[in-house]
């Protein structure tokens, strides 16, 4: 099940970037474009005139998915050019390949297949380099977002667990990222990683005593 | 006391998923609220349960170049299309590219209500008072919609979008309802 969950009033605002979180639900989540005649129109429909040449119809796609394409390769890829680059590429390979899609409805779901694709295979080719921007990785928490105790920690921790999530294979990642972080099924989760729900559960647990051991200081 | 998170089950015959997936709904239920083993993988997985929706709500900076960043990659590549001649008077000569006048057609079919212009393929053997093909349509038609009275309006709007934004007589218009979306 896609939902609509978020709006980009960054962009309304004129704002240089745009910002998009997530939180814990139960499908993947399209993004929301601007104006009243892109959103009436749904995936199937931009699908079948963008493939006729249409290329209002996919920039109204690329407009609808960019957040979520995006944040995608940014937390599997954990640095922000390579994410752009990622998401710029995985748009225009869907572009060249719209003829392939079957079921124009699922464009979602092939869109972030391949997101993953990519964002796996830079993950794999790039040279070794800390995968932690420096000032994320040496900032005290509390330097970095002063507040309450409780958020302090709880920044320190999602600091951890990122740093954590580099200790993964880049499947494993991709498991914890797609199910953990974005909140897809297993069901979706393995149709994009073409593997079955069995073998992303069984990613999922082994990463998991693996997180939680470099989380050890916050028991 | 810790336990062995790798292992499929916890020694009272629980799995750690199940644990997980307890933290994600807070509702514990009677044995693991009272079960030794239980409470220490509670205890071991729940600061990484915290951890994870606190980086998943995060806000990420997505780059507001992004999409005129593809799109700069794409125009270029776009194959010219077909084009079909509008009459016009000697000497001068008008043509349109089949793809532009698809847009208009499939906006024609837009405003119709109810009714949502999927694929448009228009050919020069589409046009004119002799037109040995017919114009073919798809569209998706509003739950509730009578596809009839729907495709015979679809027909009428891009007929007359045709003669007057591009010049064009159409000849037959084939329609066929692929979809039917919600309300």
């Amino acid at each position: 099940m896609l939902r609509a969950r978020q709006t980009d009033g960054a962009a309304a605002a004129g704002a240089a970037l745009y910002v998009a979180s997530s939180a814990h639900t139960e499908g993947p989540s399209p993004d929301r474009e601007r104006g009243p005649a892109a959103t009436a129109l749904d995936d199937a429909t931009l699908v079948v005139r963008a493939r006729e040449g249409d290329v209002t119809a996919f920039e109204t796609l690329v407009r609808r998915y960019r957040v979520t394409v995006y944040r995608i390769a940014a937390r599997i890829l954990t640095d922000p050019p390579a994410a752009a680059d990622t998401a710029q590429e995985a748009f225009i390979t869907a572009w060249r390949r719209l003829h392939e899609i079957k079921a124009e409805q699922a464009f979602a779901a092939w869109l972030y297949r391949i997101t993953v694709t990519r964002a796996l295979s830079a993950m794999r080719s790039r040279a070794v380099r800390p995968l932690v921007p420096l000032d994320e990785e040496t900032t005290p928490a509390l330097d970095r977002a002063p507040g309450p105790e409780e958020r302090a920690l709880a920044d320190g921790l999602a600091a951890a667990l990122r740093r954590a999530l580099n200790h993964l294979t880049p499947e494993q990642r991709a498991c914890w990222v797609l199910r953990e972080m974005e909140g897809m099924s297993y069901e979706e989760v393995a149709s994009i990683l073409h593997t079955t729900p069995g073998a992303v559960r069984g990613r999922l647990h082994r990463a998991r005593p693996l997180l939680a051991q470099e989380l050890r200081p916050w028991r | 006391m810790a336990v062995n998170l790798a292992g499929d089950r916890l020694p009272c015959g629980h799995r750690v998923d199940q644990l997980w997936a307890c933290l994600g709904s807070g509702a514990p239920d009677e044995h693991v609220r009272a079960c030794e083993y239980c409470q220490a993988a509670l205890a071991m997985i729940r600061p990484l349960r915290t951890a994870t929706s606190e980086l998943a709500a995060q806000p990420v900076r997505v780059p507001a170049d992004l999409p005129r960043r593809v799109m700069a990659v794409i125009g270029p590549r776009i194959p010219p299309a077909p084009r079909i001649a509008v009459p016009v008077a000697a000497p001068d000569r008008l043509a349109i590219s089949v793809r532009a006048a698809a847009m208009v057609l499939r906006a024609a079919g837009d405003s119709v209500e109810g009714v949502r212009a999927r694929s448009c393929r228009l050919t020069p053997a589409a046009v004119g008072p002799n037109a040995s093909a017919g114009l073919k349509l798809t569209i998706s038609v509003r739950y509730g919609l009578p596809a009839l009275s729907a495709a015979r309006a679809v027909r009428r709007a891009v007929r007359a979008a045709a003669r007057a934004q591009l010049g064009l007589t159409l000849g037959p218009i084939d329609i066929e309802v692929v979809d039917i979306h919600a309300a």
